[in-house]
Formats: structure tokens, sequence, C-alpha cells
């Protein structure tokens, strides 16, 4: 009898032992990896973070060399996907999108997009306003130059926009200090747009070969430009200093008369802006890509104060790989979260990301991708409740698809 | 003198043909001449009639047929101690020895009650093949589809070579533990990632296993009368241990193209999958086995199904490595049940020995059971 009662125990332990979904934690909800796509490839382009708690993210799919459109995913917070959908018109390719804090589209998407145009390398910019579901409600398009490229675009707090971008249909009266030798490829662009869509201004922006504005931020009372250019700076002369600089400027009505006020770079060392944003203690930090060599380059870092004067400046210490500065997002504790392309030896990319105090120490760094595969970054953001968001494009088995990754607040899965 | 060498040889191996034949006739006659004494009544001459063949003359089977002759002689001339030392002599000669009591005098079958050669321990090995069962305790899909992912699990066959004990804690009962190998494999098979393309992943896990289990032996199949095959069930925990897991990745890439669908294959080389599994798993196992007698050993086969407790898959790697950031792969949170067959050889260890509660009710019933049938 008392056999029957010791198999009868043991029976009853290695069956209460038995993992089923009560007693596994299914930590893989909450922090993972989702890849999002149908035929062909799709790229990351952008996400935002919406008071419903779902995530839009942004993107290109491209199911022929013939068909290429923007590409919508609407996903909650442990990936599932709400909506899928296209937008846009063939050959038109997403760039940015920002939710719309005031005016007659308050509480919808602005989706910034590059249309291209019949003429080869031509683009046109389109701005188009989508509901949280992802519907595309109006849209608005610039076509006053030959060609224009949309590379942010900024909803203000009086429902009106900043475009900011670069053009190839240079303005040849404002770059006529560049020396003889300096083939004068792009200006700098800015875009004024009105509540109601109509164009307020549009700023060509010259002085240098190359540039582009990366983002106007909205002041108290000012607005602040963020750009590079390969403007000469400080005292240098002669053509071998028009390097590529940080560029920073403060601006109450006008971006190409305002002052220029500082400048972030080595001197004798490309630097081109990446991504810039505004911490949580009013602090800003600016990423981009400095160019040591052909085969070594490494992330950039300016943090500018509060009152956008001034900036210190770093390379992040990250290792002695290259790296492409992508995106910065603001993190708690006056932290930054940055994101960078990874290049190994033989030229594939991974992504990085890590996050970064205002003394440029990083408290954690992960990376994503395989050594054999592109993978790109496109951005990363962290959740008010500190979750860590990636976006980017990892490429699996010979096709790109858009991969959001979800991470806890020190970096990691679990 | 080669030739005249191997004359001689031959003569010698033939002459000791003849030698030992004679001796083994010699013994059986010694054997048959001592049967006649007893059964005349003179009992005493009987022992120093077998003396010799017994030190070195005779064959297991006659050694117990002499014995058995000595221990009713030792017992009808009352000397109880020499009686007991030659059945225990008749156990060592025919461990399964069991006396009849419609054939052996009454006197030796309650004495041989007193008597077991019954195995304290046996050692056995086996070999066969499984298949493994997949129970998803949780789908983790790693992409999202217009289409609804479907996945299917698909069994493929393992081996397994295992060794055990068993300790017999009575006849019937016995606590058993093995230590072994085996392999097991499956393949899953995901359709309709991003709308069109396949995922197969094959893996292939190696274990160390230590089964433990209790098990009983039945006498007989159910009211069969045949003893030749004996039916035993058992029931236990096995605990193994992963010590390498390889995985392979085919995706098939399905695009819509202006040509009509396009396809292509990316596979995987050979991944090292260990470290996105659980290290340890636990089993409850459950079987039955047949066993043939085959001399003094058993051949037997078995059936057993191990139902797997735990999750293999590691959480905390998930979607790390190559799996998943280079193919698209992702483990399902799955526990793996094992239905296995197998064929092997039972070597008991017998042990005559007295045992110390002799187990006599069962003559006495029967004597009565023959003198009511008789009356």
């Amino acid at each position: 009898m008392k056999d029957k009662y010791l198999l009868g125990f043991v029976v009853s332990i290695c069956l209460l032992s038995c993992d089923i979904a009560g007693t596994v934690e299914p930590l893989f909800k909450q922090y993972f990896i989702k890849y999002y796509g149908e035929d062909g490839d799709q790229r990351a382009v952008d996400l935002v973070h919406t008071p419903e708690n779902t995530l839009i993210i942004l993107g290109n799919t491209v199911r022929s060399s013939s068909s290429q459109r923007m590409y919508l995913v609407i996903a909650d917070l442990q990936g599932n996907v709400q909506a899928e959908k296209r937008l846009g018109v063939n050959q038109e390719l997403a760039r940015d999108i920002e939710p719309i804090l005031a005016g007659p589209d308050a509480g919808n998407y602005i989706v910034l997009s590059n249309v291209k145009k019949n003429a080869a390398d031509s683009t046109a910019i389109r701005l188009t306003v989508i509901s949280s579901q992802g519907d595309s409600l109006k849209s608005f398009y610039y076509n006053a130059l030959a060609s224009q490229e949309g590379i942010s675009v900024t909803p203000l707090s009086d429902g009106s926009y900043f475009i900011s971008g670069k053009t190839t249909d240079t303005d040849a009266s404002l770059n006529a200090e560049l020396p003889i030798g300096l083939v004068d490829k792009e200006d700098q662009l800015v875009l004024y747009i009105n509540p109601d869509y109509s164009v307020n201004y549009n700023k060509r922006i010259g002085g240098s070969a190359e540039g582009a504005c990366i983002k106007i931020l909205q002041g108290p009372t000012s607005s602040y430009f963020a750009g590079y250019s390969d403007k000469l700076i400080g005292s240098e002369t002669g053509i071998s200093n028009y390097e590529h600089n940080f560029e920073f400027k403060v601006f109450t009505s006008d971006p190409a008369s305002g002052s220029l006020n500082f400048n972030a770079g080595t001197s004798g060392l490309p630097e081109t802006l990446s991504a810039i944003c505004q911490s949580n203690t009013g602090t800003f930090l600016a990423v981009g890509t400095q160019t040591v060599s052909a085969t070594q380059s490494r992330v950039y870092a300016a943090l500018i104060n509060a009152s956008f004067s001034s900036a210190v400046e770093s390379i992040l210490p990250i290792s002695t790989d290259n790296y492409e500065a992508v995106h910065v997002a603001p993190s708690g504790g006056s932290r930054f979260l940055v994101t960078a392309n990874r290049i190994n030896a033989a030229g594939r990319s991974d992504i990085w990301v890590g996050r970064v105090t205002t003394e440029f120490v990083t408290d954690f760094q992960v990376v994503f991708g395989e050594q054999n595969t592109d993978d790109r970054a496109s951005k990363v953001m962290e959740l008010p409740n500190g979750d860590v968001v990636v976006l980017g494009t990892m490429n699996l088995s010979n096709q790109d698809k858009i991969a959001l990754i979800k991470l806890k607040t020190n970096g990691r899965f679990e | 003198m080669r030739s005249v060498q191997a004359i001689v040889g031959a003569a010698l191996i033939i002459l000791t043909s003849l030698v030992s034949l004679a001796q083994e006739v010699t013994c059986e006659q010694v054997l048959n001449q001592a049967t006649d004494e007893f059964n005349a009544g003179r009992f005493y001459g009987v022992p120093g009639m077998l003396a010799n063949c017994i030190r070195d003359g005779f064959t297991r089977e006659q050694r117990q047929r002499a014995y058995l002759l000595l221990t009713q002689v030792y017992l009808l001339l009352d000397d109880p101690i020499a009686a007991e030392n030659s059945y225990l002599e008749v156990l060592r000669a025919n461990p399964e020895f069991i006396t009849d009591p419609a054939v052996d005098p009454i006197d030796v079958v309650y004495l041989s009650k007193k008597f077991t050669a019954s195995p304290v321990f046996t050692f056995y090995g086996r070999a066969g093949s499984n298949v493994s069962i997949n129970r998803v305790v949780y789908e983790i899909l790693p992409s999202s589809s217009p289409v609804p992912i479907e996945t299917k699990y698909v069994i493929k066959p393992g081996i397994q070579v295992m060794g055990g004990i068993d300790w017999n804690y009575s006849e019937h009962l016995a606590i058993s533990a093995e230590i072994g190998w085996n392999t097991t494999t499956y393949k899953r098979e995901r359709f309709n990632i991003f709308g069109r393309d396949r995922h197969e992943f094959i893996e292939r896990s190696h274990w160390f296993q230590v089964p433990v289990m209790v098990k009983y032996s039945f006498d007989r199949f159910y009211k069969s009368r045949v003893r030749k095959f004996l039916p035993q069930a058992f029931a236990g925990v096995s605990i193994g241990y992963l010590f390498a897991d390889k995985g392979e990745l085919q995706v098939f890439n399905n695009n819509l193209g202006d040509n009509g669908l396009n396809t292509i294959i990316a596979s995987s080389p050979s991944l090292d999958f260990l470290p996105y599994r659980n290290r340890i798993n636990t089993s409850f196992i459950i079987g039955g086995a047949a066993k043939y007698k085959w001399k003094l050993d058993y051949l037997f086969a078995e059936i057993r199904y191990g139902f797997g407790l735990k999750n293999r898959v590691s959480n905390t790697t998930t979607f790390t490595g190559r799996p998943m950031q280079e193919y698209g792969h992702v483990d399902d949170y799955f526990r793996m049940d094992n239905l296995s067959i197998s064929v092997g050889f039972i070597h008991p260890i017998y042990k005559p020995r007295k045992l110390k509660k002799a187990r006599t009710k069962s003559v006495l019933k029967s004597v009565k059971k023959t003198g009511d049938d008789e009356g």
C-alpha cells in the first residue's frame, strides 16, 4: 500500500512540474524582434508611438524594380499587426512620420515622402496626412524646384510645418564665394508650410558645395536649424578645407538669414549630421558620421546646451569598427539612445544601439544582425515605461524586411 | 619427417577425444548407477559413487540431476544441512530449476521452498528507434503576414542505445535505472510567411538519458498458458541532458514577379542550437515490454512513451543569433514527447540462496488439494 502512495506521489510531482502556458513566463510577448513585410523587400524608415499605445511603422516596399511604394504597419506594443497597407503612388518613398500637434489635422500624423519624377534622380516632396489607423486623409505636393528631397518634417505648435532637406537645383547667386574647382552640388533646403498646406516660404541655403538641413526644432521663441555642410568655418581658408561639419543656428523667421551660431566637427575630417533630438532636461544631442578614412568612420556627437548656443563634442567610444550614425532619441535621466550601422570588414552592416550619458559614456550597447547580411538601423525610441524600441531593416535570406526590436530598459530581451 | 609429426599429432587428438567421450559416458553411467542404487534403497553409497564425477566430470545438466539425487539421499539419511547444500548446488547448476510436485518427492519440493536463485540484479541493454512529438506551449511568430501563418511539425526517426540495471525488490517488482544516448529529430514547416514564403527547420538533438523506473513483471500474458513470453510494465522519470544540438534551415522565398512565381532558396549551414535550448529535460515515462526466454537470459522488445515535462527552448535567447537574425527563424516554446521501440538483451545475475522466510504454505495447499482430489 505504501508503494502505491509513493508511486502516486512521484507521478503527481512529475505532472505538477510540467511546463504549460500558465507556468512558462512568456518573455517573448513583451520583448522581441518582429519582422514585417510582404513579397519583395521592405525597408524601415520611421515610427511613432501613438496615444492609443500602438506603433505606426513607416517604411517602403519594393516588390519589383518598377514597383516601389510607401508601406505602413500599425502594430500594438507586443508587435502584433493591426493593419498593413501601402500608401502613395509608385516610386514614392517615405522619409519621416511625426504626430501633428495642432491645427485642423491635430491628432493625425504627417508623412513626409519623396516622389520620383520623370527625370533621373529628380524628386518632389509630398506631405500626407494619415489617421492613427493609417488611412490617408489628404496630401500636399511640393515641386517648385527641378529636384528637392525632404529629409524630415517638424509639426509646429501652431499647426504649421517645417520641412528640412536639400536640393540639387542650386541657386548660383548663393554660392558665388565657392572657389573655382569646387562643384556646387546641393543647397540646404527649408520649407515652411502653413496649416492649410500652402507654402509660406522655401529657402535654399547655399555657401557650400554639399549640405543638407537635417532637422528644424521648435524652441520657446525661436527655431533651431541643424544640418551639415562643407562651408569653411572659423579661420579656415582654401579649397581643401571645404569638408563637412555639423552646422547649428537659431532663427526666428528666416533660416537662410539666421545667424550662424556654431559648428561642430574636427578640422580636416568630414562630419555629416544624421539626427538631433532634445532630452527631457532640455539639452540636445546631435549625432553624425565622422569619416576618418575610406575604411574607417565613427559616430561623432555634439551635446548642445538648452539655449542652443554651444556644443561639447566627442567621438562615441564604441570600438574600432566602422560606424554610420543614424538616429538619436531622448532617454530617461538626461541620457540619449543612439542607433548606428556598424560596418564590418566585409562591408556588411549591423544595427548598433547604445545609450549614452551626457558625458558620452555608454551604459549599454547591443548589436543586431549577422556578419553575412546587411542590416540597417532606422530609428530608436524610448517608450514612456522605459522600454526601448528599435526600428531597422534586416536582410533575411536575401530579402529585406522591416524589423521591430523591443528591449527592456537595460537593452536586453530578458 | 613432417608427415610423421602430422600422423602422431592426429593420433593424439583422436585419442584425447576418445578418452573424453569415454569419461562422459562413464559419468552418465555412474549417475545412472547411483540412481539405481537410490531406487534400490541403498543410500549410503550414493555420495561416494558420484564424488569423482561431481569434482570434474559432469555436465551442467548432469550436475543438476546428481545434486538433486543427493538432496533426496541426504533428506532420507536425515542430514538436512547436507541436503540444503546439495539443493543449493542444484540451483547453481540451473538457477531456474523449479521443483514439480507431480514429479519430485514432496520433501524435496518442501525443501526447495526454502531456497531461491532469483536474481537481485539484472543487467540489460537495448537499442531501437524513436520519434519525437512536439507539444507547443506557446507559438511564437516572428513575422506578420496578410495570410495567417501556419505551422506543421513532422516527426522524424531518431535512435537510442541504452544500458540498464534492475534491482529486483521482489519476484515481480523491480526498480530500474538506465543510462544511455539517444537522438531526437523533427521537422518544422511554417507556411505563408510574408504572404508566400515557407520555412523548413530540421533539428537533430543528442541526449544523455538517465531513466529511473519501477517495473512490474507478470507471470504470463492475460489468461495465456504460454510462459515463454513474459510481459512487463513500467513507469518512471527520465532526466535528459542535451549535449549536442544541430539545426538546419531552408527558406523558400517566393515572390510573385513579372514572370510568375519566383523562388529563391536560402539554406543555412548546420547551426549550433545548444545556446537556444534548455540543456536539462525531464520526462514522465510509461511503457511495456515482452521478454522471451533464451537459455538463462532473455531477449525483449519494449515500447515506451515519454511525456516531456519541460519547455525545451531557452527563453533568454529566443531572438538572438543567426537563426533569428539571419534566417528569421524563432522556436516555439515546446515540450517534446518521445515514442520509442527497442529490442534488447537481459542478463540476470542469479544468486542461489536460502530464504530468510520459507514459502512453504503453497506446498501445503498443493498437498491438501491433491489429497482432496484423490479422496
